[in-house]
C-alpha cells in the first residue's frame, strides 16, 4: 500500500483545523454552509480518528502522541486539545436541538429542482443522512467522553462532561428512533413494473417469470419469515404472503410517511444514575420530544440504505460493546435495528448474487432500480451492501475477489483509474454527481412546486472504503495485492482532487483538478472530506495488522533455516569459536538471527529468509575460507 | 512562593535542576533564595560554584544547625558575589537577588524535635516576605526533612503562601515507579501530608513532576545514534509514557523536561548562557531550564483538569 494514511491522516487534521479554527473559535459550514449533517462531517474529521485509530487517540492526555499533538497545535496542549474538542462537541449538540427535540434536518444540503425555491419547512425535514451521522459522531462523542473523564478532577470539567454525554446520547437514542421509523420495505407483485425490473436484473439464466420468482421467494424465505418481528417504526408488512408478491428493502430518504411512533420504555437505568438522580424516577431520563411525522415515500433508496447500513454498524462494534456506550433502552433500539440491518444485508446480497449462473447480476452494471433508472453509481452502492454481507459471513476468496474486480470495472467506468475524455459521463458522477429526487418531499412544498434533490457526489471516496474492505477481508496474498493496488490508484485520484487555496488546503473536494470543465470551489466539501477521512482510518485499521503470510514462503523459509543451523553447529563442532574473539562475536550474531529467524519464520517468513540468507553467506565466508588454495599447506 | 524540591532517588539531578531552574528565575529578574535542606550531603554550594561552601558551610550557622537552633541567624551568601566562577559573576544586569542558605559540613539528619517545626516556620515567613521564590532542596527519599516542611506548611501562618512541589526523576522505568511511589505511595507526600493537616487534592493540584537527563527520541536531535538505538529509544519512550500514565507520573502533572547534557553528566554546575555560547552546554539544556522558571510561576501551567 502507499497510501500512508499516518501521514495522510495528520495532513487532513491540520487543514481541518486551519480552515475551521480561526482566533481561538470553531468556524462552521463549508462549501455547502452549515446544517446537521456538514457540521457533524466536519467535527468527525478530527474526532474519527481520535476514536478509531490507536496512535491518534486524544482522550488520555498522559498518552497522545507528540506528532498528533504538532497537528492540532492551534487548539493547545494535551490537556486544552481534548478540551476544546469537548466544547466544540457540546456546541454542535445544543446547535441542532428545537425545544429539547434533536433535529437532524438536511438544511442547506437539501436541493431545489430546477431552480426552483424550497421552502422552509422542506429544508427541516429530517433525513436519513443525519440521522446515519448522528449515530457515528455520538457514539464518537460519548466514548470520548468516557475515557477523558478518567483524567479529570476538576467539577467543573467535570459536570461539563456530563453535560455532554447527556446531549450526546440523547441525540443517538433519537437518531435511532429515526432510523427506525425511516425503514422501509417496498412490496410489489411481480407482474407490477418494479416487479418486471426486479426479475429482469436477477434472471440472468433467462428462466420463465415464475420460476424465478419462486427462486427468489424460496432463497429468501427466511428473511421473509422475519419480517414478522418487525413490529416497532416503519416497514411493517403483512403484505409478503402472497405466493406472487416481492419486495425490496432498506431505508427512505427520511421519516416514512404515516410511519408510526416508536414507544420509549425508557427507565433511568444505571449508568444515568447519577445523573438523574434529580428527576423524578418514573420520567424517561432522555427526552427526545415529540417524534415528527414523515412525508417520505415508503420506498428504500440505495444511497440512504448504505449510509444508515453504516451507520448502523457502529452500535455493534467491538469498541461500542467494549466500553459499554449503549444505555439500556438504546440496546433495544440497537436489536431492533440490527434486524432491519441483517434483513437489508441479506436481501441485498442475494438480488446481487442471484443464481447458480456465471454471471450475477452484479456483475452485468450498470444496476437498474426498480424504478427504472440506471447508474453505475447504483452498482457501486450495491456492492457496498454485499460487502459488508461478505464481512458478515466471512466470504470466500473467490466471492471476495468477483466483488473486487466490479469494483476494478467501477473504477474504469468513473474515470477514476482511466482518462478521461471531453463529454464523459463517467465525470457526472463526481460533478453533479447523482441526483436522488427525495419522492413525498413536493407534500411540504406550496402548490407542489419545487421538488427537493439530493445530489450523492462521494464516488471516488466510497470506492476508497469499499476496497480497502475487501482487501482487509482477503486472505489470499495476490488477491489483497491487487486490490490495495486499485486501493492506491483510488487514492492518487484523491489526493490531486485536494484544495489548493491557502486557507483550506489539503481538504476536499475540487475535481476541477481532475477533470475539465467543472466548476471550481472555493470552500471545502465536508461531506466529502469526512468520508475520505473514514478510509483512510480503515486503512490505518488495516495496517495495524500484520501482513498476510504466503506458505509457499513459510516452506521455504525452514528449508534454509534447517541447513543453517546445521552448518552452524558443524561450525561449533569444530571449535571455530577459540579462534578468536572477532569470531565469537561472528558466531554469536548468528545465534541471535537464527533464533529471531525461527521465531518469525512463520509470521514472516521472507524477514525469517533474508535473515538466514546473511547467515548463510557468512558462515559460507567461513569455510571457503579453509578450502581456499592459499590455505593449503 | 516556595517551591519544594524532592525526589525518591538519589542521582536524579534534582539539586543541578533545581539550582539552574533558580539562577534563571533570578537572571529573568526575581529575587529568589535556595535553602539547601539535603543535610545529608548539602552539595548546592558546589553547584553555584562556591568553593568555601562547597559541602556546606564551615561557618557552623548553616541551615542545619540553624534548625536546631544552635545559632540565631543562618547564614546567607550572596551567589553573585561569592561564586567563584566568573561567568556567573560577571555581566549580570537587571538580575534579582540570588541567595544561598547552605547547610553545614557534616550535617546528619535531625532528630524528631517538635520545636524545629516553629523554627522552620519562623525562617519560612521572613524570607517569604523577603523573595519571590525560595527554593528548599529536600534530600532524597521519605525523611524526616520532608516530613517536618509538611507539617510547617499545613500551618494557618502558611495558608496564604504558594507552596509548590517539584518530583524530580529520570526518564527510566525504575525512575518513573519509584517517584509515583514517593507522591502516590502508601506512606507517599500525598499521605503524609494529608495527615500533616494538608488538603490532599489541592495538595496534588500543586504538584507537578519535571524529567531529567532526557534523552529526546526525535530524529533530530538523536545525532550520533544509529537508527537501531533510535528504533529501540523509541519504544522505550513509548512504553515509558504508558508507564507513566499508569502511575500517575503522565504529561498532565508534567511542569517539564531536561535534556541529558553532557556538561552536566561531567559536573553538576550551573549552565551560563556563556557556557551555550562557547559551546560546552547545549542550548536546549538551558532553554529547558528557562522554561521550567517561567512556567514554575505561571499559574497557566499549573491548571489541572
Amino acid at each position: 500500500m502507499r497510501i500512508e494514511p499516518r501521514q495522510h491522516l495528520l495532513e487532513t487534521w491540520k487543514a481541518t483545523i486551519q480552515s475551521s479554527w480561526r482566533d481561538g473559535a470553531w468556524r462552521w459550514g463549508g462549501r455547502d454552509g452549515s446544517n446537521s449533517i456538514s457540521d457533524a462531517e466536519q467535527l468527525l474529521c478530527i474526532l474519527l480518528p481520535a476514536t478509531q485509530v490507536g496512535p491518534f487517540g486524544l482522550d488520555r492526555p498522559n498518552a497522545t502522541a507528540d506528532a498528533m499533538l504538532e497537528a492540532l497545535r492551534p487548539l493547545g496542549d494535551e490537556k486544552t486539545i481534548p478540551l476544546n474538542l469537548v466544547r466544540i462537541a457540546t456546541e454542535y449538540f445544543t446547535r441542532y436541538v428545537d425545544n429539547d427535540r434533536p433535529i437532524f434536518s438536511g438544511g442547506s444540503y437539501y436541493k431545489p429542482d430546477d431552480g426552483a425555491k424550497l421552502t422552509e419547512v422542506q429544508q427541516a425535514r429530517d433525513i436519513v443522512d443525519s440521522f446515519a451521522i448522528s449515530v457515528t459522531l455520538s457514539l464518537a462523542t460519548i466514548g470520548f467522553v468516557r475515557i477523558f473523564r478518567q483524567s479529570v478532577t476538576r467539577m467543573g470539567l467535570r459536570r461539563e462532561l456530563r453535560q455532554l454525554e447527556r446531549l450526546a446520547s440523547t441525540r443517538l437514542t433519537a437518531a435511532m428512533v429515526g432510523l427506525l421509523r425511516s425503514f422501509s420495505t417496498h412490496v410489489f407483485e411481480a407482474d407490477d413494473d418494479p416487479g418486471q425490473i426486479l426479475l429482469q436484473t436477477v434472471n440472468k439464466a433467462g428462466l420463465p417469470s415464475k420460476t424465478v420468482v419462486n427462486q427468489f421467494r424460496s432463497v429468501l424465505q427466511e428473511t421473509i419469515a422475519s419480517f414478522n418481528e418487525v413490529l416497532i417504526g416503519s416497514g411493517q408488512t403483512e403484505d409478503l404472503e402472497s405466493a406472487n408478491a416481492l419486495f425490496e428493502c432498506g431505508w427512505s430518504w427520511g421519516i416514512v410517511k404515516d410511519a408510526p411512533a416508536v414507544p420509549l420504555e425508557y427507565k433511568s437505568s444505571g449508568r444515568e444514575k447519577e445523573s438523574t438522580a434529580a428527576g423524578a424516577p418514573d420520567e424517561p431520563a432522555e427526552e427526545i420530544g415529540p417524534q415528527p411525522d414523515g412525508v417520505a415515500e415508503n420506498k428504500p433508496y440505495l444511497y440512504f440504505t448504505v449510509v444508515a447500513v453504516d451507520a448502523i454498524e457502529d452500535l455493534f462494534s467491538e469498541r461500542t460493546r467494549v466500553l459499554g456506550l449503549l444505555n439500556e433502552e438504546q440496546q433495544r433500539l440497537s436489536r431492533a435495528l440490527q434486524l432491519r440491518w441483517d434483513l437489508t444485508l441479506t436481501y441485498w446480497a442475494t438480488v446481487a448474487t442471484f443464481g447458480g449462473g456465471p454471471v450475477w447480476p452484479l456483475e452485468d452494471p450498470p444496476w437498474q432500480t426498480t424504478d427504472g433508472l440506471r447508474s453505475e453509481y447504483y452498482t457501486l452502492l450495491v456492492t457496498s451492501i454485499v460487502v459488508k454481507d461478505l464481512v458478515r459471513k466471512r466470504g470466500s476468496d473467490a466471492r471476495l475477489a468477483r466483488i473486487g474486480s466490479v469494483l476494478s470495472d467501477l473504477a474504469n467506468e468513473a474515470r477514476v483509474t482511466r482518462k478521461h475524455r471531453p463529454g464523459d459521463s463517467g465525470v457526472k458522477l463526481h460533478s453533479p454527481g447523482l441526483r436522488v429526487s427525495l419522492e413525498g418531499s413536493l407534500e411540504d412544498s406550496p402548490d407542489e412546486k419545487a421538488n427537493a434533490v439530493w445530489f450523492v457526489g462521494e464516488f471516488a471516496s466510497l470506492l476508497l472504503q469499499r476496497c480497502i474492505a475487501i482487501a482487509g477481508l482477503l486472505s489470499d496474498v495476490e488477491e489483497r495485492a491487487v486490490l490495495l493496488r486499485l486501493a492506491d490508484r483510488v487514492w492518487d485520484h484523491l489526493a490531486r482532487r485536494r484544495l489548493t487555496e491557502t486557507a483550506h488546503r489539503k481538504l476536499w473536494d475540487q475535481p476541477a483538478l481532475v477533470f475539465d470543465d467543472l466548476p471550481e470551489y472555493e470552500s471545502p466539501s465536508w461531506y466529502y472530506t469526512e468520508r475520505v477521512v473514514a478510509g483512510l482510518v480503515s486503512a490505518a485499521n488495516l495496517l495495524s495488522e500484520e501482513p498476510l503470510v504466503n506458505d509457499r514462503l513459510v516452506v521455504r523459509a525452514f528449508d534454509l533455516l534447517y541447513e543453517a543451523e546445521h552448518l552452524y553447529d558443524m561450525e561449533l563442532m569444530r571449535g571455530s569459536a577459540d579462534a578468536s574473539l572477532e569470531v565469537m562475536d561472528v558466531l554469536t550474531e548468528i545465534r541471535a538471527k537464527l533464533e529471531r529467524a525461527r521465531a518469525i519464520a512463520r509470521t514472516r517468513p521472507g524477514a525469517a529468509s533474508a535473515l538466514v540468507n546473511w547467515v548463510l553467506m557468512e558462515l559460507d565466508g567461513l569455510e571457503a575460507v579453509r578450502h581456499s588454495e592459499s590455505t593449503a599447506i | 512562593m516556595f517551591v519544594f524540591a524532592a525526589s525518591d532517588k538519589g542521582g536524579t539531578g534534582r539539586s543541578v535542576t533545581s539550582s539552574n531552574l533558580l539562577y534563571r528565575s533570578a537572571l529573568q529578574g526575581n529575587d529568589v533564595c535556595y535553602l539547601d535542606f539535603d543535610f545529608g550531603s548539602p552539595t548546592a554550594g558546589a553547584i553555584f560554584g562556591i568553593e568555601r561552601a562547597e559541602n556546606g558551610t564551615t561557618s557552623g550557622s548553616g541551615m542545619h544547625r540553624f534548625l536546631l537552633q544552635e545559632v540565631y541567624q543562618p547564614e546567607r551568601i550572596d551567589v553573585w558575589t561569592a561564586t567563584d566562577r566568573r561567568g556567573i559573576r560577571d555581566g549580570q544586569a537587571n538580575t534579582g537577588r540570588l541567595v544561598l542558605l547552605p547547610g553545614d559540613v557534616g550535617g546528619g539528619d535531625f532528630p524528631d524535635r517538635a520545636d524545629l517545626v516553629g523554627r522552620c516556620l519562623e525562617l519560612f515567613l521572613r524570607l517569604n516576605e523577603e523573595f519571590s521564590l525560595c527554593m528548599v532542596d529536600l534530600s532524597a527519599g521519605r525523611n524526616l526533612a520532608v516530613e517536618m516542611v509538611l507539617k510547617v506548611t499545613a500551618m494557618p501562618e502558611m495558608q496564604k503562601i504558594t507552596s509548590r512541589w517539584l518530583v524530580f526523576h529520570r526518564w527510566t522505568r525504575q525512575h518513573v515507579v519509584a517517584a509515583g511511589g514517593l507522591v502516590n505511595g502508601p506512606r507517599g507526600l500525598l499521605t503524609i501530608a494529608e495527615k500533616s493537616g494538608h488538603d490532599r487534592q489541592q495538595f496534588a493540584n500543586n504538584l507537578r513532576y519535571v524529567r531529567t537527563a532526557v534523552i529526546d527520541p526525535a530524529p533530530s536531535t538523536q545525532s550520533g545514534l544509529t537508527a537501531k538505538q533510535g528504533i529501540w529509544l523509541d519504544e522505550c519512550n513509548r512504553r515509558l509514557t504508558r508507564l507513566a500514565g499508569e502511575h500517575q507520573v503522565g504529561k498532565n502533572l508534567l511542569l517539564g523536561s531536561v535534556p541529558l547534557d553532557p556538561m552536566l553528566q561531567w559536573q553538576e554546575q550551573l549552565i551560563t548562557d556563556k557556557d551555550v555560547v562557547s559551546g560546552v552546554a547545549n542550548q536546549e539544556t538551558r532553554n529547558a531550564f528557562d522554561l521550567l522558571a517561567r512556567r514554575l510561576v505561571d499559574d497557566s501551567s499549573w491548571e489541572t483538569l
